[in-house]
């Protein structure tokens, strides 16, 4: 049964703490994203996230299927997952343009990947395998970055406007991400929208972030999770529902935890800024 | 130009512990790559500490942050992580505290054994337990072959030392300005589901019964390691607490041939 998902709202991430909360309380969110990780150890987090399916439309985002390594998926969890999707029933399955494993060790993080034929072969050869596996879309997150490879041969954009047309997939845009590694990196950020794949992107995520002072002076921007989401970050949020359209929203959160209140209060900003634009391209267009 | 898995196999070894510098000239950034290959490297030590440190609390009030976060270091230079949830990684930190032995207290690695289990048993589910009544069918020439489920938040520690002390020290946040800490032969029932845990001490002969029934052995058998560990060990008592505490969930065996 496809539960009614209202994607005009933005959505918030929901971590273990809020569980037991979100149970009790029921917060009148529009919907929530789980990393599967979180759950597929801890049977208590999975009997109340099925109990949290029943009242909500979720999202699965893996953060450990890591779909750009070489070595390899790991089937074991994949299955596992495939078992938390039926289980769950999700809206929206998501995932890193990146890499946590390698020849069966987690690195916990997502890492970068070259873009070059050799890296898209492995990647779209995931993706096919995963939305096989799983029965459903995969949503394809572009990266935070804090550095670039030399054989580097197509740009990030190209690289995932190539992936979306050889697998079907669709993308996740991380509004968040884009700023921090145009920052990193010193490109544009609105030059990195405008070369999207716009009609390709099934959903945004912001997320919050930390500007630390480099060695030489230079600033890098680190992708924590753990602040409200910044002013550079709407404005850019901003400019790609004018030229995308609306898509549904996830607000991230995972360290510094704040209570589920500023989390929807985060969730209802997106939602205002998303409504915003929609009436001044509406006045625009007449 | 390397393969991606070179590539890869070259990155985790940057970010892993060993030196970065084959891989930092096929990098680009506009500031120190170096720099920004310790992000990375950062992040992975500091998630693996900051999970350690979070399923070893009375270790690390025990031992001091300083001392546990080396030996978190250690264990995963060892034993990195082989599966996706964080929540599965952890148990090679006993070894590690084995291994350093001479280093720490004696009790050390028992405290780390019940912290970890108690980190376990608490997210595990408590399942509807069996009556002691469901065996009165049974005929009583299979009694002896019977196997017993028990509910998956329950594990078994025996230890040289009162390790449970420690615990309820912590969770008081009791500091003695004098503690004295003796060795003694500790029997301990960790029993835990849905956010909460208890901890009991248990007689060494029902500790053995109860510790033989949850590794699979069968009720003569866990019986008899229950006689060893005190002549005068009382089945019919064993059982009917067994029950009456609600540890059975299923039992299995009543149907192979005498």
């Amino acid at each position: 049964m496809t539960k009614p998902f209202s994607f005009r709202q933005a959505g918030v991430g929901l971590r273990l703490e809020h569980l037991a909360k979100v149970l009790r309380d029921r917060p009148a969110a529009a919907w929530f994203e789980v990393h599967p990780e979180n759950v597929l150890a801890n049977p208590h987090a999975a009997e109340m996230l099925a109990e949290i399916a029943a009242l909500y439309p979720l999202s699965i985002h893996s953060v450990g299927i890591s779909a750009g390594s070489a070595s390899g998926l790991d089937r074991t969890h994949l299955a596992r997952v495939r078992g938390l999707v039926t289980r769950l029933d999700p809206v929206l399955l998501s995932g890193h343009l990146a890499w946590s494993t390698h020849d069966g060790e987690y690195l916990n993080d997502l890492l970068p990947l070259p873009y070059h034929a050799q890296s898209l072969d492995v990647i779209c050869r995931h993706i096919a395998e995963i939305q096989d596996a799983l029965g459903m879309v995969f949503h394809l997150e572009n990266p935070s970055n804090y550095l670039g490879f030399a054989e580097s041969t197509m740009t990030e954009t190209a690289f995932l406007t190539e992936v979306v047309k050889r697998t079907g997939c669709r993308l996740l845009c991380d509004v968040s991400n884009i700023h921090v590694s145009a920052h990193n990196m010193g490109y544009d950020a609105r030059r990195y929208v405008d070369e999207l794949p716009g009609e390709a992107i099934g959903e945004f995520h912001l997320g919050g972030f930390e500007l630390e002072t480099e060695p030489g002076g230079t600033s890098v921007i680190i992708d924590t999770h753990a602040r409200p989401i910044a002013t550079e970050a709407w404005d850019l949020y901003a400019y790609a529902i004018h030229r995308f359209g609306p898509r549904p929203t996830l607000i991230e959160w995972d360290s510094a935890l704040p209570a589920m209140d500023v989390l929807l209060a985060e969730a209802a900003k997106a939602d205002r800024i998303a409504e915003q634009v929609l009436v001044d391209r509406h006045a625009l267009a007449v | 130009m390397p393969s991606l898995f070179e590539m890869q196999a070259g990155f985790r070894a940057a970010i892993a512990g060993d030196a970065p510098a084959p891989l930092l000239g096929r990098l680009h950034a506009p500031a120190s790559v170096a720099g920004r290959m310790e992000i990375y490297r950062r992040h992975h030590r500091e998630s693996f500490r900051r999970h350690l440190r979070g399923r070893y609390p009375t270790l690390e009030w025990l031992l001091g942050t300083d001392r546990l976060l080396e030996l978190a270091d250690l264990t995963l230079q060892r034993s990195p992580p082989r599966a996706p949830s964080m929540a599965e990684y952890g148990a090679a930190l006993i070894e590690t505290l084995r291994s350093c032995g001479d280093d720490l207290p004696p009790y050390a690695a028992d405290v780390g054994r019940m912290d970890w289990h108690l980190g376990c048993l608490s997210v595990s589910l408590e399942h509807q337990p069996m009556a002691l009544v469901t065996l009165a069918g049974i005929d009583t020439l299979h009694l002896p072959r019977l196997r017993f489920t028990l509910q998956p938040g329950l594990v078994f520690i025996q230890s040289a030392w009162p390790v449970d002390e420690l615990l309820r020290l912590r969770l008081q946040d009791i500091l003695p300005d004098r503690f004295t800490f003796e060795p003694c032969e500790t029997h301990l029932q960790l029993r835990g589901a849905r956010g909460a845990f208890s901890l009991n001490r248990l007689e060494p002969d029902v500790f053995q019964f109860r510790a033989g029934l949850a590794a699979g052995c069968s009720l003569a058998d866990a019986a008899t390691r229950g006689t060893q560990a005190k002549p005068g060990f009382d089945l019919s008592t064993a059982l009917a607490t067994l029950f009456a505490e609600g540890l059975v969930i299923a039992h299995s065996g009543e149907n192979v041939d005498v």
